[in-house]
C-alpha cells in the first residue's frame, strides 16, 4: 500500500519522471497496472459522487461507468496523437505515449476524487438537472486539464509544427470525450426519469448539445427527436 | 529578436536531410496506403446505406493519392521549366515522404473514426474533417521539404532567387493539389 | 433482440479478443490483478509484447534520464532560441540502437560457454565506453545550452550535436560489425 501512496504522490508532484521510465519494460510492467488501478479507484470515487445527485442504484452505475469515460477516449486518441506527433517529426515510442496517457488518466482521476466533496456539496443543494450536467462537465474539464498537461509535457522536445500535433491531439481527444460521455450517459440521472445503466444509442453528442443548451435556458420551442443512423448501428433490444 | 533562429538552422542535419529526400521503402508506402484505405473503410461502416458506403470507402485514398498523382508531375515539370536546381528524385522523395506521413496519421485516426462510425452518424463528416486536417499537414510538410531541397541544391549565390521561385511554385502546386482533391471529393460525393 | 450484431458489438468483440490475445502473450509475466488490467486496457501493455530485438540495452535507463534532463532544459522558454532541430531525436535513437546492440552482445557473451570471447568482449567494452563518454558529453551539452541562451552562441550547440551524432553512429557501426 505504501508504494501505491508514494506512486500517487509522484503522479501529482512529478508525473514526467514516471513517464521517463517508459523505455524500461520492467518499469512499464510494474507501473501500468498500478496506474490503471489508481485511475479506476479515483474515477469510481468521483462517479459515486456524481451518482449521489440521484442516489440509489445510480451511485453504482455512475461509479462503474466513470473509469470508462476516461479510458475509452484515451485509448482512441493515443494512436492518433502519436501519429500526429510523429508526422511533426517528434519521434516518440508507443511505450512513452501509452505511459503518458496512463499517468494523465491517473492524475485526472486523483484530482477528480479530491474534487468530489466540492461537487457533492453542490449537488446536495439540489440544483436542476441541466445545471448538474454542466457542473459535471465543468468539474471534468477542470481536473482533466492537468492530465492533458502531462501528455503535452511528456512528448520529447524537437520537431516541426508541434502546435499542430498538440492541437490535432486535443481535437481528437475532445471529440472522443464528448461522444463517450454521450454514449455512457446518464451519469446525472433525470429526477423524474427511470434510472438505467445506459440509454439507447441515438443521434450524437452534438445534436443533443443544442437541445440541452436550449433546455438549460428554458427554450422548449423546438423538439429534439433522436434517431439512429448508420448501416450497422442497430443494437440488441432495439 | 537578436538571436532568432534562422529557418535554415532549424532544418534537419545533413544525414537526416538525405534520408528525408530518398524514396521511402515499400513497407512505409504500403502502411500509408493501408492507413488511407482503413480510414475510408471505418467511415464507410458508419454510412447509412450500401450506396453511400461504396462512395465513402475509397474516398480517403482516392482524394489524397489521386491529388498527389495528378499534380505531382505538374510540380516536377514546373520545377524544370523554371530552371531550378534540386534533383528531381529528391523532390519526388519529399512528396512521397509527405504522403507516407499523411498516411500514418490516417492510420492513427482509424480507431477514433471507427468509434464514431459505431456510435453515431458523424463518421462521414469526421472523415471529411480528417482528410482536410491530413491534407493541411501533408501540404505544409511538403512545402517545407521542397523548399529545403531547393535551398540545399545548386549554387549558394543564387539561393535567394531560387528559394523565392520555389516558394511561388510550391504555393501554386499546393493550391492546385487542394483544388484537385476537392474536385475528386465532390465527384465521389456525387456532387 | 436484433438478429444481426451491430458495429458496436463487433468492435467490442474485437477489443475483447485482442485483450485476450495480449493477456495470453503476457502469461507468466503478470499477476492476476495486472492480467485483468492488461485485458481491460491492453493498448498500454502492447510495448511489453516486443520481441528480443526491442529489448533495451544495459544503459537504457541512463540514456532516458540524460535525454529527459536535456529535453527539460530545451523546453525551458529561456532556451527557445537554441537550435537543436531533429538532431536530438537522431542522437538518442543512435545511442539507443548502439545500446541495444551492446545488450545483444551481453546476451551472446552470457550464452557463449567456454569459447574464446575475448575479441567480442573487448569490442563490447570499447563500444560501452564510447557510449558512456557520449552520454557524458550530452550532460555537458546542457551547460553549453545555458551559455548559448545567455550569449547567443547557438551555432556551437548545433555543431556539438552534429559531432555527438556522428560519434554515436560510429559506435553503432562498430558494435554492429562486432555484434
Amino acid at each position: 500500500m505504501t508504494s501505491i501512496f508514494s506512486l500517487v504522490a509522484r503522479v501529482l508532484r512529478d508525473p514526467i519522471a514516471i513517464v521517463d521510465r517508459s523505455e524500461d519494460p520492467d518499469a512499464l510492467q510494474e507501473l501500468a497496472p498500478r496506474l490503471l488501478g489508481i485511475a479506476v479507484v479515483g474515477c469510481m470515487i468521483f462517479g459515486t459522487v456524481v451518482g449521489s445527485s440521484r442516489g440509489g442504484i445510480q451511485l453504482v452505475y455512475a461509479a462503474v461507468k466513470m473509469p470508462l469515460l476516461l479510458w475509452i477516449p484515451v485509448a482512441l486518441a493515443l494512436p492518433a496523437a502519436r501519429a500526429l506527433w510523429m508526422a511533426c517529426e517528434v519521434e516518440v515510442p508507443w511505450s512513452r505515449v501509452a505511459l503518458a496517457g496512463l499517468v494523465a488518466m491517473a492524475r485526472t482521476a486523483i484530482l477528480a476524487a479530491a474534487a468530489g466533496p466540492v461537487l457533492w456539496l453542490y449537488y446536495s443543494l439540489s440544483p436542476g438537472y441541466h445545471v448538474s450536467v454542466l457542473a459535471l462537465a465543468a468539474a471534468l474539464a477542470a481536473v482533466g486539464l492537468p492530465g492533458l498537461g502531462v501528455v503535452a509535457r511528456a512528448m520529447p522536445a524537437g520537431g516541426k509544427r508541434r502546435w499542430l500535433a498538440m492541437a490535432g491531439s486535443l481535437v481528437v481527444l475532445g471529440l472522443c470525450v464528448a461522444q463517450t460521455g454521450w454514449l455512457l450517459r446518464p451519469f446525472v440521472a433525470r429526477p423524474a426519469g427511470e434510472v438505467t445503466f445506459l440509454r439507447p444509442i441515438e443521434e450524437d453528442v452534438f445534436s443533443s448539445l443544442g437541445a440541452t443548451t436550449r433546455s438549460a435556458v428554458g427554450d422548449y420551442s423546438q423538439e429534439w427527436e433522436p434517431e439512429t443512423r448508420g448501416m450497422l448501428q442497430q443494437r440488441g433490444g432495439r | 529578436m537578436e538571436h532568432a533562429v534562422p529557418a535554415v538552422a532549424l532544418a534537419p542535419a545533413p544525414a537526416e536531410e538525405d534520408a528525408a529526400r530518398a524514396l521511402p521503402d515499400a513497407a512505409t508506402v504500403g502502411r500509408a496506403v493501408l492507413g488511407f484505405g482503413l480510414l475510408g473503410l471505418c467511415a464507410a461502416l458508419g454510412s447509412a446505406d450500401i450506396a453511400g458506403a461504396s462512395r465513402i470507402l475509397p474516398a480517403a485514398l482516392v482524394v489524397d493519392l489521386g491529388a498527389l498523382v495528378l499534380t505531382g508531375p505538374a510540380l516536377l515539370v514546373g520545377h524544370q521549366y523554371l530552371g531550378l536546381d534540386a534533383p528531381v528524385p529528391s523532390l519526388a522523395g519529399v512528396l512521397a515522404h509527405a504522403f507516407c506521413r499523411a498516411g500514418a496519421v490516417a492510420l492513427g485516426l482509424c480507431p477514433a473514426l471507427l468509434f464514431f462510425a459505431a456510435t453515431s452518424g458523424l463518421a462521414p463528416g469526421l472523415l471529411v474533417l480528417s482528410l482536410a486536417g491530413i491534407a493541411f499537414m501533408g501540404l505544409s510538410d511538403a512545402f517545407t521539404g521542397l523548399r529545403a531541397a531547393e535551398v540545399a541544391a545548386g549554387d549558394p549565390k543564387s539561393r535567394v532567387v531560387r528559394d523565392a521561385k520555389m516558394q511561388l511554385l510550391v504555393v501554386g502546386w499546393m493550391v492546385l493539389t487542394a483544388l484537385v482533391g476537392l474536385r475528386l471529393g465532390f465527384h465521389l460525393a456525387g456532387m | 433482440m436484433s438478429p444481426e450484431p451491430g458495429l458496436l458489438e463487433l468492435v467490442g468483440l474485437a477489443y475483447v479478443v485482442a485483450g485476450g490475445v495480449v493477456v495470453w502473450r503476457l502469461r507468466g509475466r503478470l499477476g492476476w490483478a495486472a492480467g485483468v488490467g492488461a485485458f481491460a486496457a491492453w493498448p498500454v501493455f502492447l510495448p511489453l509484447l516486443g520481441g528480443p530485438s526491442e529489448r533495451p540495452g544495459p544503459h537504457a535507463t541512463r540514456i532516458g534520464e540524460v535525454f529527459a534532463a536535456l529535453e527539460r532544459t530545451l523546453a525551458d522558454p529561456a532556451a527557445e532560441e537554441v537550435p537543436w532541430s531533429a538532431d536530438l531525436g537522431g542522437l538518442r535513437t543512435a545511442l539507443s540502437r548502439a545500446d541495444e546492440r551492446i545488450g545483444l552482445v551481453d546476451r551472446l557473451l552470457a550464452d557463449a560457454g567456454p569459447t574464446d570471447t575475448t575479441p567480442l568482449r573487448s569490442a563490447r567494452e570499447a563500444a560501452a565506453g564510447e557510449l558512456l563518454a557520449v552520454l557524458d558529453e550530452v550532460v555537458q551539452l546542457r551547460l553549453q545550452i545555458g551559455l548559448a541562451a545567455l550569449h547567443g552562441n547557438a551555432a556551437s550547440v548545433r555543431e556539438r550535436l552534429s559531432e555527438l551524432l556522428a560519434r554515436a553512429e560510429a559506435i553503432d557501426e562498430v558494435s554492429g560489425l562486432h555484434g
